[in-house]
């Protein structure tokens, strides 16, 4: 196999990176491979995690030896397996282990093959070769997809979007409203769901109870028009006709002749059938109390009547936040679940800036935070080039910002014990960026007291969801003087509530040169 | 002496090295050359003497997957007998055995790498 069918960036080799902590050994693979790939070599697990961190993405493949000192191949496996770097870089285990226990806890760890000593150059280079090239093909196919599915997503939200206008339209409405109720919907599901699992909800019925919010009032199509847009009170009669809306609109979706089993149809109908049904069993259409009423349709509803109060109708000036807060707190508009209540009072401040900001063209880009957010849920999707692309884009803006600042940035990770500096920030110092169990490490003990070192490690122990940040005041030798300094920190959320370890970044503000 | 003299003095086998180095003795050369700076089998002898068991295995181990890289057959197979003694060990005394007959293969093959390449 030739070097040109390995696609994207012919003219750069592309990376492997060979673990072994035998110079002997990663010479000779060296010797084999370094023809057609750029070699990176690491001495033991440690550096080879650090050399992945760095360098990323851009590592094509992995030649990995098992027994090394410091830390071995199987625990950079279980690094690569905590962190998702497995499932886009590939490992190729190379030992003369040969028992096949060993074997099988290197599959099952999520290598891709398994080579022993004494092995044959030639099927090191193609297995190589074919490894990358078949990630590669991989890669792309996920790019594909990704893109399909956000396609797909964007048309279906669309089409469900002018369907619900119509609606607002005739209802002489904006069109706001359809989109203040999603935002509103999705809000305080998410709330919803930090606070409880009792509900069971996942991410995925978040986006579907989201876009089928918009749908709760089609049933008004079927309202005449002079009841509909009636400025004045409905007398008994017409409120009645008028309530017939939710029946009518879960009517419309029970007689569609297809896509009944479609889980956004289901959402839809449950939403448009008992949004107007009340906690306490007083609502319509059919009375149904406590959690009898689905739960997407009792988020609609309080989604609805927030959304009612604070907008302006023809019948009725726009309330204000608090107002309507005090209404819906005192019961003059409905009856909801005290969670439910809950979570409409926590989200307060986040509901009034978001509802203040949206605009048809902003929902747009909530979906596609969404669909981001999904897709780095779902781990057999992995990253998207998209994702990518973000990602590169918030790391040159992190070095700019780095760059205009004299403090030294940090990252820390528990486990593995590392310590990772910025590139100006270990220049400074005169440190390595990467620095391995940086309790024990001289360099840095000379710079900060002992005693500070664990204040700051108790410090992050007490990191959590509700105070994520913390700081401490001491001295530091940097740039061979003793400088009183800041040090700030931050844990990072996908690490918090795991219990497995943390990690944490910060920065070391020089105080010496400030006030 | 040629190199498949050498590997014959050794008991090696040139032949697979050969193939397995895509046929070329200029690769088996350089590396065997390069055995010559490897020192794992001193470090192995330390640790044994230290008592350290857990940096003998990795030591054993090391050199048992060089001999095996390089299809040097006798010391890989003494190599490999002292590297499993030091497997989950407690003490380096079963590895103080086999250490003689290691260190014999190893001369054995240092001295007749440097007569006939160097």
């Amino acid at each position: 196999m030739s070097n040109s069918l390995i696609p994207e960036q012919n003219e750069i080799k592309q990376k492997i990176l060979i673990v072994d902590d035998s110079e002997m050994n990663r010479a000779i693979l060296s010797e084999i491979l370094s023809d057609e790939f750029e070699i990176i070599e690491a001495a033991n697990g440690y550096e080879a995690l650090a050399a992945l961190r760095k360098l990323d993405n851009a590592v094509a493949l992995v030649l990995l030896d098992i027994v090394m000192p410091e830390m071995d191949g199987f625990e950079v496996l279980a690094y690569m397996n905590k962190y998702n770097w497995i499932n886009d870089i590939p490992v190729i285990m190379i030992s003369s282990e040969d028992s096949p226990s060993i074997v099988e806890r290197a599959y099952n760890l999520g290598v891709t093959d398994f080579i022993r000593r004494p092995f044959d150059a030639n099927v090191v280079r193609r297995r190589a070769e074919n490894t990358i090239l078949l990630y590669a093909k991989q890669k792309k196919l996920v790019g594909l997809v990704a893109d399909q599915i956000y396609e797909k997503q964007k048309s279906n939200s669309l089409m469900i979007e002018i369907l619900s206008h119509i609606v607002e339209f005739r209802n002489g409405e904006s069109g706001m409203h359809v989109l203040h109720i999603s935002i509103l919907t999705k809000i305080l599901l998410n709330r919803l769901i930090q606070k409880t699992d009792k509900y069971n909800i996942t991410q995925n019925e978040i986006q579907l109870i989201t876009t089928a919010s918009a749908l709760h009032d089609i049933g008004k199509i079927g309202i005449p028009d002079e009841i509909l847009n009636k400025p004045g009170r409905f007398t008994p009669e017409e409120f009645e006709i008028m309530k017939n809306h939710s029946v009518l609109g879960a009517g419309m979706l029970e007689e569609m002749p297809f896509y009944q089993n479609e889980p956004l149809v289901k959402i839809a109908y449950e939403i448009c059938r008992w949004h107007h049904e009340r906690y306490d069993g007083r609502g319509y259409p059919d009375g149904l109390k406590g959690d009898e009423i689905p739960i997407s349709a009792q988020v609609v509803s309080v989604a609805d009547v927030y959304d009612a109060l604070t907008s302006e109708r023809c019948y009725k000036k726009a309330y204000s936040h608090e107002k309507a807060m005090e209404m819906i707190l005192g019961g003059e508009c409905g009856s909801f679940s005290p969670i439910m209540i809950e979570c409409l009072k926590d989200c307060a401040d986040e509901i009034q800036r978001e509802l203040k900001v949206s605009s048809v063209g902003s929902k747009n880009k909530d979906e596609i935070a969404n669909i981001a957010e999904e897709m780095m849920k779902h781990q057999n999707l992995g990253v998207s080039d998209r994702t990518l692309r973000l990602l590169e884009h918030e790391r040159t803006k992190l070095q700019f910002y780095s760059d205009m600042t004299n403090d030294i940035m940090f990252e820390y990770t528990s486990s593995p014990s590392l310590l990772t500096l910025d590139e100006k920030g270990a220049k400074l110092l005169g440190f390595d960026e990467f620095i391995t169990e940086p309790k024990t490490n001289e360099k840095l003990r000379s710079m900060i007291s002992d005693e500070d070192m664990q204040t700051i490690y108790k410090l992050f122990k007490t990191l959590d969801w509700e105070n994520p940040v913390g700081s401490h005041r001491c001295e530091c030798i940097i740039d061979g003087e003793k400088k009183p300094v800041e040090i700030k920190f931050r844990a990072m959320p996908a690490a918090l509530g795991n219990g497995d370890g943390y990690d944490v970044i910060g920065a070391v503000i020089d105080l010496s040169n400030k006030d | 002496m040629t190199v498949k003299e050498m590997y014959d003095i050794i008991g090696g086998d040139y032949q697979r090295i050969l193939g397995l180095f895509a046929n070329s003795e200029a690769m088996v050369r350089k590396f065997c050359l390069k055995f010559l700076d490897d020192r794992s089998f001193e470090n192995l002898c330390r640790y044994v003497e230290e008592g350290d068991t857990a940096e003998a295995f990795r030591m054993a181990h090391t050199l048992k997957g060089i001999c095996r890289n390089l299809c040097f057959d006798k010391l890989g197979a003494s190599s490999f007998a002292i590297t499993e003694s030091l497997r989950n060990a407690g003490s380096t005394e079963a590895a103080k055995l086999l250490l003689p007959e290691v260190a014999a293969d190893y001369e054995l093959t240092v001295n007749a790498i440097k007569e006939a390449l160097s």
